[in-house]
């Protein structure tokens, strides 16, 4: 059987998870554009989310 | 009367009558087996017609002449020969229709809940009840030894004809029976032996290869060490259509109704159980020869069937497992159940069915049995009619509401699924819309507004509404809030000056002393996030958490120096001693509140207010992040629901555990004040008791009268049962038990039960309650849907608890941290990987890890119910079970703290406990180990020394009973040598050579010892004694003669 599939998904703060590929996505999450196995997914999280501050909180800060 | 006994011939019993006839030996005086079979005759006989026609069916069918009989160590049928049946009669006449109706149900109720001993003929009970002059209705109850659910409608077949015949005068027209039951017996033996059933036997062994022996169904009761027949029945009726809806799937998908309606069964029981991998008992009618179709008797065999329902395939796909597996299954129908059972389970768990435990029947035109016997064989058993349906519990392990919701969710589903067979099993409705609401909605109505806000300022608010009040008292020395504020105030600027500000670290290496409490006020105030480190532990610990954590700055003191890097600031130091002492001049910096001016940047409540480390059960320590908002969250609801807060609180565990928060910002934002003092150090009795004080469950038994609290005694941190909190609660009768649950990444206590001084707390696991303020706590099955109440479902928490994640590791934080499909969008769940379950009150059950989910032989075991029992012995006062795989298979072990001897123990849980869940090892202890942070140190518990008892080598027989129980066994299994230590069934035993050792047994000691003592005491010297204890009863039961009798007939023997 095929591993599951994830993707790596993001919300408004800019705070990352990931989701089953079958699943719907919940409201006020997005895709980050990055599809694989959990594992997969998960190596992608590590390299992208460099800045675990939340975006109101990082903007706040730049302001 | 006299005249020769009548004529009996023996033969073999069939497979099948040997299987009820072991199942009924658990227990024989339970109706479980009887079969009602009423009939009302066309009016116009006479009584003595009316007894004839029962008369010729009896001559009829042998089966109907048949008892069994244990001979010579096997299971024999007796035939005897056909005679005229006497019927008793009740008289009906003088009563109104109405109240003959009532008396008719009455009488045939009566005689249907009527156990029908097998040994003895025959083995039916049958009464005339007369409503009429020549109106008469026959009730007959036979036992399904002899009689299944087909012989019922042969049955109504020949009554009917017969009496038929009768009234008209002439010659009944039915069936030549070409054989006879036994016949069918002797030539099933034939047939199923050797290579053949051989055979057969290894595709069930290769079938049921690694099948979960016990399916994990939701049960609202622990199961019992024994397992009765007692249950109940829900009636229901499948919704209008929906059979049709049933059927036509079926005929397009090339499969029948009834394995449409099992895959639904199969889809129910796995999302409810939470498995992809289970075990349904069907049965076949076992008449597929022509010669049997007209004969009464028992041919009915449980099959077995293993659903696969792994990678959560759509219904439609079920469905054709289902038809290949079912068709797979029956062409080995006829494999004798009995068999297959001591092929693949011969080790007999008395409180467990063997193989399957929920059963499945489609009988579209037999309606289910008009008497309800209050009896169950299977845990939970559908027999879906195109009339009226049941489910069938057993009342031991289910409440009616819980079936009740089963039968919902069952037909919930089916309509779903018939609906849209494309859906996947995870996606097929098993909520109603108002339990779904009721489990996301109504018990997570935790709104509750709080101005968000900055522990800071609230500390600060709290020093400004009492300066003079006392907050800290520790090593003798008192600080008021204004003291205490100045301090940490001239301490911040120094931080601030070092580097510390919003969205920076301070660690803290620092001792219980007033200079930890100032200098967590000071981290705060410098807009840093405080990240406590326990100064008790391994110099290569605190190195980690060090660099991991990346501080701006450490603080430490002179006696932990050596601990960390030579930068550190050192709060004790000549140089850093002005800042706490609070007779400081002007010159030592402004003591005033900082402002936001005063700090690097802005501080917000969205940055983070400490860090704390905690270590999972895997990998390596990691930093939770919480943020000012999480804990003003948790600490307004805390000051509104601990009282105690506002007085005194005893803080005496590291803080380096989020437990501490409760105990330290609690009273600080309160106006209480904060006593700091080791539990075992003699200041944390000064002052008198304390208001409040948190715990863990281990703490519980060194609380004193000195220590324990007048108001609050909040537990957190460890899974509480009843028993725990018996003694502490009899003792102070009149302070409130708060149980508090909580991951770190949660944020200290999401969810709380209130136990009220002297509410009844009922025995187990005590509830952790309901969410907080602001807090959704939501349980999942692994498709992230809500469970229904009562399923087991991983805990997810949201809200404005939920931690920003863990410190620069954001792949952990993504798979812990997820979109949550509830509530307001966007947001987070924190996915606990703690197991619960919702009460039907709204509450929750605490079941433990998911990861750790302890499993011995394949069943699932839940800990706290062994610590429970252990704990309501006498003679423990503490008690841990854990899993040990010292000898490579895991093995339960207990742990005790207390007087009793551990033999004596093990009697006692084995009395109570099914006998999976009663440990291998019970190991004495003066103390259980702790860690620093007061949780049970389980790496310390050490190895059972010596073998698990009952494997324990060769004790020879040390009594007369002990011996003639070995002689037995050694016999029966062809084994050289028993001992009294020796288990039966590990012995090769199985059930039919344990039929053959009782039967031995109670031949030679004269007591009625049943069947099931063997499985519930498979041990030479358990048996043993159990056999003593049933002579002893049977003496106490003598009168005083008789035993004067026996004794002078003893002498006699011995002169």
């Amino acid at each position: 059987m095929a591993e599951p599939r994830f993707l790596v998904v993001r919300n408004d703060e800019d705070q990352y998870s990931i989701w089953s590929a079958e699943r719907e996505l919940p409201a006020g999450w997005y895709d980050a554009g990055f599809a694989g196995t959990r594992e997969e997914c998960l190596a992608h999280v590590d390299t992208v989310w460099t800045d675990m501050r939340p975006r109101s909180v990082r903007e706040a800060a730049t302001a | 009367m006299t005249g020769s006994p009548p004529k009996e011939w023996t033969f073999p019993a069939s497979y099948a009558q040997e299987r009820v006839w072991i199942a009924n030996q658990l227990d024989t005086g339970s109706p479980v087996y009887n079969v009602s079979s009423p009939w009302h005759f066309a009016p116009g006989l006479t009584r003595e017609q009316a007894t004839g026609v029962l008369t010729r069916v009896v001559a009829r069918h042998e089966a109907l002449r048949t008892h069994l009989r244990m001979d010579d160590g096997a299971l024999v049928q007796v035939v005897r020969e056909a005679g005229p049946v006497d019927l008793p009669v009740d008289d009906l006449r003088g009563l109104s229709t109405p109240e003959q109706q009532q008396r008719l149900n009455d009488l045939a109720g009566e005689l249907a809940r009527t156990p029908i001993p097998l040994d003895t003929p025959p083995p039916w009970r049958a009464r005339l009840v007369q409503l009429g002059d020549a109106d008469w209705y026959l009730l007959f109850v036979a036992h399904h030894a002899v009689f299944d659910s087909h012989s019922v409608l042969l049955f109504d077949r020949e009554v009917a004809e017969i009496s038929r015949a009768v009234l008209a005068g002439t010659e009944p027209q039915l069936p030549e029976l070409s054989i006879q039951y036994a016949d069918y017996a002797v030539w099933q033996r034939d047939q199923l032996a050797g290579a053949e059933l051989d055979r057969q036997l290894d595709f069930w062994r290769a079938r049921l290869a690694d099948a979960p022996p016990v399916t994990a169904l939701p049960l609202d009761r622990p199961r019992p060490a024994q397992l009765g027949f007692a249950g109940d029945e829900v009636h229901f009726t499948l919704p209008e259509g929906l059979l049709d809806r049933v059927n036509a799937l079926a005929t397009a998908s090339s499969a029948t109704g009834f394995m449409v309606l099992l895959s639904a069964y199969a889809a129910l029981l796995g999302r409810i159980c939470g498995t992809g991998d289970l075990v349904v008992g069907v049965s076949t009618a076992g008449r597929d020869r022509a010669e049997l179709a007209d004969l009464i008797g028992m041919f009915v065999n449980p099959v077995a069937l293993r659903c696969d329902l792994s990678g959560d395939p759509t219904f439609a796909e079920l469905l054709e497992r289902v038809k290949r597996d079912l068709v797979d299954a029956m062409d080995h129908g006829q494999t004798p159940f009995q068999r297959i059972v001591e092929a693949v389970a011969p080790h007999r768990d008395p409180s467990v069915q063997p193989v399957f435990q929920a059963a499945f029947n489609f009988i579209p035109d037999s309606g289910i049995d008009p008497v309800l016997l209050g009896t169950t064989k299977d845990d939970l058993a559908f027999d879906v009619t195109a009339q009226t349906s049941r489910l069938l519990y057993r009342t031991a392990l289910f409440d009616r509401r819980t079936a009740e919701a089963i039968v919902d969710r069952y037909v919930r589903l089916l309509a779903g699924a018939v609906a849209d067979p494309g859906q996947r099993l995870s996606e097929l409705p098993l909520l109603a819309d108002a339990e779904r609401d009721l489990v996301l909605r109504t018990w997570n109505d935790t709104a509750h507004p709080v101005a968000g806000s900055t522990v800071t300022a609230r500390i600060e608010q709290q020093v400004a509404a009492t300066p003079d009040a006392t907050a800290l008292v520790c090593d003798g020395v008192q600080l008021s809030y204004a003291r205490l504020n100045a301090a940490a105030n001239r301490l911040a600027r120094v931080l601030v000056g070092r580097g510390a500000g919003p969205e920076t670290r301070v660690a803290l290496v620092v001792p219980r002393s007033v200079e930890l409490v100032v200098a967590i006020l000071a981290v705060l105030k410098s807009g840093a996030a405080y990240v406590p480190v326990d100064t008790g532990y391994p110099a290569a610990r605190i190195g980690y958490l060090l660099d991991d954590a990346e501080p701006a700055l450490v603080l430490a003191t002179r006696a932990t120096a050596a601990l960390v890097p030579a930068d550190a600031l050192l709060v004790d130091a000549e140089e850093a001693g002005s800042l706490l002492r609070v007779d400081a001049d002007a010159s030592t910096g402004p003591e005033h509140d900082l402002t936001d001016a005063d700090r690097r940047a802005p501080l917000d409540p969205a940055h983070p207010a400490y860090v704390i480390y905690t270590s999972g059960s895997t990998g390596r320590p990691k930093g939770v992040v919480v943020e000012h908002r999480s804990v003003d969250a948790y600490l307004a609801w805390a000051r509104a629901t601990y009282p105690g807060l506002a007085g005194t609180a005893l803080l005496h565990s590291p803080v380096a555990f989020d437990l501490t928060v409760t105990g330290l910002l609690g009273p600080l934002t309160a106006g209480g004040t904060v006593r700091l003092a080791g539990i075992d150090e003699s200041t944390a009795r000064a002052g008198g008791r304390p208001d409040f004080l948190k715990v863990t469950p281990s703490h519980l038994p060194l609380l004193d009268g000195d220590l324990s609290p007048t108001t609050d005694l909040v537990i957190g941190g460890e899974a509480l049962t009843a028993e725990m909190l018996a003694e502490w609660r009899a003792a102070h009768p009149d302070v409130a038990v708060i149980n508090e649950y909580g991951p770190t990444e949660a944020t200290v206590g999401c969810v709380a039960a209130r136990i009220a001084p002297g509410a009844e707390l009922p025995a187990g696991p005590v509830t952790i309650g309901t969410p907080v303020w602001n807090v959704e706590a939501y349980l999942l099955d692994a498709a992230l849907r809500p469970v229904p109440p009562g399923v087991v479902g991983e805990l997810y928490v949201a809200g404005d608890q939920v931690a920003r994640g863990y410190l620069r590791r954001p792949a952990l934080t993504a798979e812990r941290f997820l979109p949550c499909p509830f509530g307001a969008p966007g947001r987070r769940m924190y996915r606990t990987g703690d197991l619960a379950r919702w009460r039907a009150d709204g509450t929750l059950d605490y079941l433990g890890r998911a990861d750790q989910q302890v499993k011995v032989r394949g069943m699932r075991i839940e800990l706290g119910e062994i610590e429970s029992t252990l704990l309501a012995l006498p003679g423990v006062r503490e008690a841990v079970v854990t899993v040990r795989t010292d000898d490579g298979e895991p093995a339960l072990v207990a742990y005790v703290v207390g007087e009793a001897d551990s033999g004596t123990l093990t009697a006692e849980l084995a009395r109570t406990l099914p006998a999976h869940l009663v440990p291998s090892a019970i190991v004495g202890l003066d103390a259980l180990p702790l860690t620093p942070n007061g949780k049970l140190d389980r790496a310390a518990l050490p190895a059972p020394t010596g073998g698990v008892p009952a494997g324990a080598g060769y004790v020879a027989p040390r009594t007369d009973a002990e011996a003639l129980v070995a002689e037995v066994f050694a016999e029966i299994l062809k084994v050289e040598k028993v001992g009294a230590l020796d288990d039966f069934f590990v012995l090769g035993g199985n059930s039919l050579r344990g039929m053959r050792a009782m039967s031995r047994i109670r031949a030679e000691v004269e007591v009625d010892l049943p069947m099931r003592a063997l499985f519930s005491h498979p041990v030479v010297a358990d048996l043993a004694a159990q056999i003593e204890a049933l002579i002893a009863a049977e003496v106490d039961g003598l009168s005083e003669a008789e035993v004067a009798a026996l004794l002078a007939a003893e002498e006699g023997n011995e002169t």
